[in-house]
């Protein structure tokens, strides 16, 4: 049977998601960005603001100079999980194959639907036109015979529409776009062939396969099948591994580290109380910084045995921190990652020692505070340099 | 007076952690009413000979010392006497040259004279039980622990004494101090270890403050000045200090020197004249009363290592440099004042300036200290100070901003403003019109500014080399620059005033350019000219050259000042070279229009008479630096020694208080003669035109001569001559600009070719080869190899065959390809293909050795043929060249916006002068610019553009500036209108209007 590919993508998604919320924002010049602190870059923005030239990655400062009536708003990532996961419920019903990629976009296997909702390009508008009304959102849908041609159809046809091609015509469409609407051409990739004098999809696809090995090795036949509009990938459900995780961006960058490690005890607290939450204990955790100039760095590190305590869980995220931080700059955000996470088992009272069973009778009475409290609530003292 | 001394100081000698200068620290002191006061900064002597001055100045006792301290030892040791000081310096040079280096064991090796204060008891116990207790103290430091210490101190017998540790005159200085720890660690402020500070308290506290801290062991306060009696001791090192010489066989110096004089002299004139004989004989008189004939001598034989070498400065006002050849313009002849360098009044040692090509100086250096022992010499050291743009990025580091943040602001600071204050900078300056400075910003810059000018480091001087007798560390810690050259601890001035002879040798690229030019001369047209005995000052087509003000390129005077002048005064003979050479400084503008409107036959009257007498050539302007001292000795009665000192003090940095003293002088002695005070302020201030940098004539002769020489290459071998200037890199002007001005010679400008190219620029007839060191990120010893294997085997057949002979990086392949050095090897492929192939040969046989056994099979390793590519559009390819070798040599840039300035009206530079005094709009690309100041202290900018016709100089004056100066810079053409201005015959824009093209 002829597979059927469809990709959905929300317009334009954090700032929309925000205008659901907010009808005045609509037709708004709108962004994303940290307001408080003061060199914050956008993180999205809405099709106004990017008539206006302010993209996705530029100074806050700057984004405000080209547009004087610029709304900016804060990141909001528990509102985008929300409304991603009220489209993947809408999305469910037309197909059982979905794989969710990011904030507001998807993959929807379509093969074999075509008596329930029709040809793929009626079942498209249909999500179209649901998304819309259900969710008062807007989406641009790229449908195919695969993963890679209904990305690049989406992408051809934003900020809101469909496009549909047909079986057979996939290389046809491909041909006259510039090659970077290929997933995976890259910065460097798009150097090597723009030195080769090629742009377009139809000069890469016209470029024999063993040629293309000789060049890029393995990747040449990736290369060769993309140009031509050939991707066998399968549209793939998630299968995650169970993480637990909390993350903090700075209200301003600092690299100051009393704060930092504060920030840092205030992630190991709140991911902690999770594990609580959920009796789980973790054996392993990640930690990642990002600073100011947007350089990342990552560090794991597997604790001596499973806990769900911070005051076991934070002297080993202090560790890798103190890995981690090697540069002078300032840090942007902290991110710890709990993993290998197994069902709590009660520790045999032989190797627990009054202390600890103090420690932890003191973390169940801070959970139920802010229980009832909120998370604010209580605080130890040591956190207070955030304030 | 107070019962308590200071004898543990830090200043900002002590790099990077001392927090005041001396001057801020003696003034304190002396605030304090203290008889005595100790610099002792870590492991050096730094600001020795500054400290001394200064501290006279406020009329304390100077006790020399230094803190010497490795990872884990540290000692205080104070001078009893000069052999105290030698001591300290021989342990200093220890401690920077031997790795393996022990605090006690050196202070063992030289004892004598010392007095050590240390806090570490294995130091303390080591050094009292071999040496005695005598000089041995422990140091104590208030808010350190104490109590171990006095118990030590019983136990063992020894006294101690109260030291303040200080590292900053003022508690609030501390931020200052730890920012500068900060910075040296490369951390920021709480990831700084404990032990790189000092403590807080560390602070210039007050004796009654010290007294108080000390209450419970007052001897530890009496013996701070038991021991500043014992260290009070007059500082000299024994006046001149240069190695002994003598002839072959043991002939003395001042024979030998004789001789090689008379000698000399018969090469120079043939028959020598009487009144050369006098002259020489007069300075010989003062050379040997002062002893200097090792000098001279010592300078000759270096100067016999090179062919070509320009003596200069004011020796060559020295008959006997001109005889040994030292120097090269006769005297005698042009009437050089032989005081300016040498006479029997002055204090301080002759000092000579030779310069050598560039390229084969570090060869005549390392001659230097093999002939005189490497231990005899070292080189002078520059301090490297925080200038305001390092100063905001090491600090904006510390507080941990990115580096695009840093960018922001820092790279709009050029280095060569003096600011100095970079908040007012930043804050008034139209340049930083659109820059936000949130915080942390106004910390930075506020603390830019607390520490502007402090030094960090210490560099090598560009020439200069100290050559004693015995060893060097005798006199001056010696310590190791990274390039692996001997420095001696102090910079130029404190060497001087210590007493140390140096000799200067330069590099010089003007000298490689001549030497190259005459190299490509008698390779491609069989002409050798004889370096030594060519002298072209004559030559009517090189003056009417230089007349023409046609100068870029030519040594010492091709900047747009310069080529103005010459320009305006229309003369191009030898000896109003050397005025106009002279003349050109900063802040003499006035000076310059008045000089020109009386050369070109304008009325004037004298300042006052004795002017005109004095110098009649230049109409009574004072140019050359004798000048001030001859106006001085004729008109306020100084005397030669005196008139000499001002003339130095002009042109020294710390100097206000001095200057004050001279101009009192100056007024009294001036005014005691008759001379009204209006004209005295009006010849004051033309004195005060010498500040900063000005020259003697027989430095500007020295070079204009050199100026002549190059001149007559460019008008006689301008293709051989522009390649040099290219290759040799480091003129006035950038690559890009000699390129246009070689197609204004007519020249035409061939691309890169593998086969044709050398590394450097080579020229002929009517042609210049762009050299294979134009394309960029291709590293030297790729193009080595390049030509090597190209002279070895025979021209490059194709790229293939390129490819299997040179093994490089594939990305400089693929740099060469775009630069167009493939197209005339490889014309059946295109420039992608060719990249193409250097591609998948690199994929396919990464390494492969070129031995011959595998050229059989060479083919295989070829890869296949391309596919069919498209060859690059012409945007591409002009682009292209543009990244390769930055900037476009097929065309001019301006040619590229033809149409858009098709519909301006624009008028060609070369036609400026037709338009005197109309309104004009002008298509310009930059070519140099250069910033000034007005009267009234505000910026203003002389900038040179240039259309596809001629070059033109604008001027933009404070408004213009401030409203345009940011729009301005090397890659883009713009729009200029302004009115054309004429002043001597040369026209100039005034602009008023900068727009983007």
């Amino acid at each position: 049977m002829e597979r059927s590919v469809m990709y959905v993508d929300i317009t334009a998604f954090a700032v929309s998601v925000e205008a659901v919320r907010e009808p005045r924002l609509r037709g708004r010049p709108v962004v994303v960005a940290l307001q408080k602190a003061n060199r914050s870059l956008v993180y999205a923005s809405s099709y106004e603001a990017r008539r206006a030239g302010i993209h996705r990655g530029m100074p806050l400062q700057e984004a405000r100079r080209l547009c004087r009536d610029l709304i900016v708003l804060p990141p909001n990532p528990s509102l985008y999980a929300h409304a991603t996961q009220a489209m993947l419920d809408l999305l469910s019903g037309f197909s059982p194959i979905i794989e969710p990629v990011r904030y507001g976009h998807a993959y929807l296997d379509m093969t074999g639907t075509r008596r329930l909702f029709g040809s793929p390009a009626d079942a498209g508008a249909k999500i179209q036109r649901e998304i819309r009304e259900r969710l008062n959102l807007e989406a641009t849908v790229g449908v195919a015979t695969n993963k890679l041609v209904s990305k690049v159809a989406s992408d051809v046809v934003k900020p809101t529409g469909l496009q549909d091609v047909r079986p057979g015509d996939e290389e046809r469409f491909l041909s006259p776009l510039p090659v970077h609407y290929l997933p995976g051409v890259g910065k460097a990739t798009l150097q090597q062939l723009a030195e080769l004098n090629i742009h377009y999809i139809r000069e890469l696809a016209r470029i024999p396969l063993t040629h293309l090995t000789q060049l890029f090795g393995q990747r040449g036949t990736q290369l060769h099948q993309w140009a031509h509009g050939i991707d066998p990938r399968p549209v793939q459900p998630p299968r995650r591994e169970p993480c637990i995780e909390e993350r903090e961006t700075l209200p301003e960058d600092t690299n100051e580290i009393p704060v930092l490690r504060a920030v840092l005890f205030r992630l190991a607290e709140r991911a902690c109380r999770r594990l609580r939450q959920e009796h789980l204990m973790a054996q392993r955790l990640s930690l990642e910084l990002r600073y100011s100039d947007g350089v990342e760095t990552k560090g794991e590190m597997r604790l001596a045995f499973a806990s769900q305590f911070e005051h076991e869980i934070y002297p080993a995220a202090e560790e890798a921190f103190a890995h981690l931080l090697t540069r002078r700059v300032r840090v942007r955000s902290l991110r710890l990652g709990l993993k290998e996470l197994k069902p709590m088992v009660r520790q045999l009272c032989l190797f627990s020692s009054p202390e600890d069973e103090r420690r932890e009778r003191l973390l169940s009475a801070l959970d139920r505070i802010r229980d009832r409290f909120g998370e604010d609530a209580i605080h130890y003292a040591h956190t207070l340099a955030l304030n | 007076m107070s019962k308590f001394v200071h004898l543990h100081v830090h200043s900002y000698y002590s790099f990077c952690r001392g927090a005041n200068s001396v001057e801020e620290i003696c003034a304190a002191a002396a605030a304090y009413r203290m008889p005595y006061l100790a610099l002792t900064d870590t492991n050096g002597v730094y600001g020795l000979i500054h400290f001394l001055q200064v501290a006279k100045e406020h009329n304390l006792v100077p006790l020399v010392g230094a803190e010497v301290s490795t990872a884990n030892e540290r000692a205080v040791l104070l001078c009893k006497s000069q052999r105290g000081y030698t001591n300290l310096s021989r342990i200093l040079t220890a401690r920077h040259l031997q790795p393996d280096f022990r605090l006690a064991q050196a202070i063992l090796q030289h004892p004598q004279d010392l007095v050590v204060l240390s806090d570490q008891p294995s130091i303390l116990h080591r050094l009292a039980s071999e040496l005695g207790s005598g000089d041995i103290y422990v140091e104590l430091q208030p808010g350190r622990p104490r109590r171990g210490l006095l118990d030590f101190a019983r136990e063992h017998g020894l006294k101690f004494v109260a030291t303040a540790g200080v590292h900053f005159v003022a508690p609030s200085d501390y931020a200052v101090h730890r920012l500068l720890r900060a910075i040296a660690n490369n951390a920021t402020f709480d990831r700084l270890p404990e032990r790189e500070l000092a403590p807080k308290g560390a602070f210039l506290r007050s004796p009654e403050a010290m007294c108080e801290a000390f209450s419970g062991t007052p001897e530890a306060v009496t013996n701070t000045l038991r021991i500043a009696e014992q260290c009070a001791f007059d500082f000299s090192l024994g006046g001149f200090i240069f190695v002994p010489y003598s002839g072959p066989h043991g002939e003395p110096a001042f024979e030998y020197l004789r001789r090689l004089c008379y000698e000399g002299a018969k090469w120079r004139y043939g028959e020598i004249p009487e009144a050369v004989r006098q002259r020489l004989e007069y300075e010989l008189a003062i050379i040997r009363d002062k002893g200097f004939a090792p000098y001279f001598l010592v300078v000759h034989e270096i100067v016999k290592q090179a062919p070509r070498t320009c003596g200069r400065g004011s020796a060559a006002a020295s008959l006997v440099s001109y005889c040994l050849g030292i120097t090269h313009v006769d005297p005698v002849r042009y009437d050089l004042f032989f005081e300016r360098f040498l006479n029997r009044g002055r204090k301080d040692p002759p000092d000579i300036d030779v310069d050598f090509p560039w390229d084969e100086r570090d060869d005549v250096l390392e001659w230097t200290f093999a002939r005189f022992g490497r231990e005899s010499t070292a080189m002078i050291s520059n301090h490297v100070t925080f200038k305001a743009r390092a100063a905001v990025r090491e600090i904006a580091k510390v507080y941990g901003l990115p580096d695009a943040e840093i960018d922001r602001i820092s790279k709009r600071i050029s280095g060569y403003w003096d600011a100095d204050s970079v908040t007012t900078l930043v804050r008034t300056h139209p340049a930083f019109r659109d820059v936000d400075t949130p915080p942390p910003w106004p910390d930075i810059l506020r603390l830019a500014d607390r520490i502007h000018g402090f030094p960090r480091n210490l560099s090598v001087h560009p020439g200069g080399v100290v050559i004693v007798p015995g060893k060097v560390e005798d006199y001056v810690p010696v310590e190791m620059a990274p390039k692996g050259v001997r420095i001696i601890q102090w910079e130029k001035d404190q060497a001087e005033d210590a007493g140390l002879v140096k000799i200067d040798l330069l590099g010089n690229r003007s000298l490689a350019v001549i030497r190259d030019a005459l190299r490509a001369i008698e390779q491609h047209r069989g002409i050798r000219i004889d370096y030594a005995k060519w002298n072209p000052l004559e030559d009517p087509k090189t003056q009417e050259l230089i007349a023409r003000g046609d100068t870029m390129g030519v040594f010492y005077v091709e900047s747009p000042a310069m080529r103005l002048l010459q320009r305006k005064t229309r003369t191009g003979d030898f000896e109003h070279l050397v005025i106009h050479s002279s003349i050109i400084r900063p802040a003499a503008n006035a000076y310059i229009r008045e000089y020109v409107r009386r050369l070109r036959g304008g009325k004037y009257e004298p300042l006052h008479p004795v002017l005109d007498k004095i110098m009649p050539d230049t109409f009574g302007i004072m140019v050359y630096q004798e000048d001030v001292s001859r106006v001085a000795m004729e008109l306020a009665g100084f005397d030669a020694v005196e008139a000499d000192e001002l003339r130095k003090i002009l042109s020294k940095k710390h100097r206000q208080k001095q200057l004050e003293d001279y101009r009192e002088k100056f007024y009294q002695g001036a005014l005691a003669r008759c001379v009204e005070k209006e004209t005295l302020d009006k010849i004051w201030d033309m004195i005060l035109s010498f500040s900063g940098y000005s020259f003697c004539k027989p430095h500007s002769a020295s070079y204009a001569q050199v100026s002549y020489k190059s001149a007559y290459l460019r008008a006689h071998f301008p293709a051989e001559f522009m390649a040099a200037v290219i290759s040799n890199q480091g003129g006035y002007y950038s690559t890009f600009a000699y390129i246009s001005e070689a197609k204004r010679m007519g020249l035409r400008i061939l691309p890169p070719d593998i086969n044709e190219s050398e590394i450097e620029y080579v020229g002929c007839d009517d042609w210049l080869r762009v050299g294979l060191m134009q394309v960029k990120d291709v590293k030297r010893e790729s193009l080595q190899l390049i030509i090597e294997e190209r002279r070895r085997h025979g021209p490059y057949l194709s790229l293939r065959d390129f490819l299997r002979r040179v093994r490089i990086d594939p990305s400089e392949v693929r740099q060469l390809i775009k630069a167009g050095a493939f197209d005339r090897v490889e014309p059946s492929l295109n420039r992608p293909q060719m990249i193409w192939m250097v591609n998948t040969r690199a994929s396919i046989a990464p390494v492969k050795a070129a031995s011959t056994a595998s050229d059989l099979f060479a083919d295989e390793f070829d890869g296949p043929v391309p596919p069919p590519l498209p060859e690059y559009d012409e945007r591409t390819r002009l682009r292209l060249e543009l990244e390769t070798l930055g900037f476009l040599i097929s065309r001019h840039p301006l040619e590229l916006y033809r149409d858009r300035l098709r519909r301006k009206r624009t008028i060609p530079a070369r036609d400026l002068e037709k338009y005197v005094g109309q309104r004009v709009q002008v298509a310009g690309w930059l070519i140099t610019r250069k910033l000034a100041k007005t009267k009234e202290e505000e910026l203003m900018e002389f900038v040179s553009f240039e259309d596809t016709t001629a070059l033109y100089d604008a001027t933009f004056f404070p408004d213009a500036y401030n409203r345009f100066c940011y729009m301005l810079s090397y890659t883009r053409p713009y729009l200029l209108t302004g009115k054309v201005e004429e002043e001597f015959g040369v026209a100039t824009l005034t602009v008023e209007k900068v727009e983007f093209l």
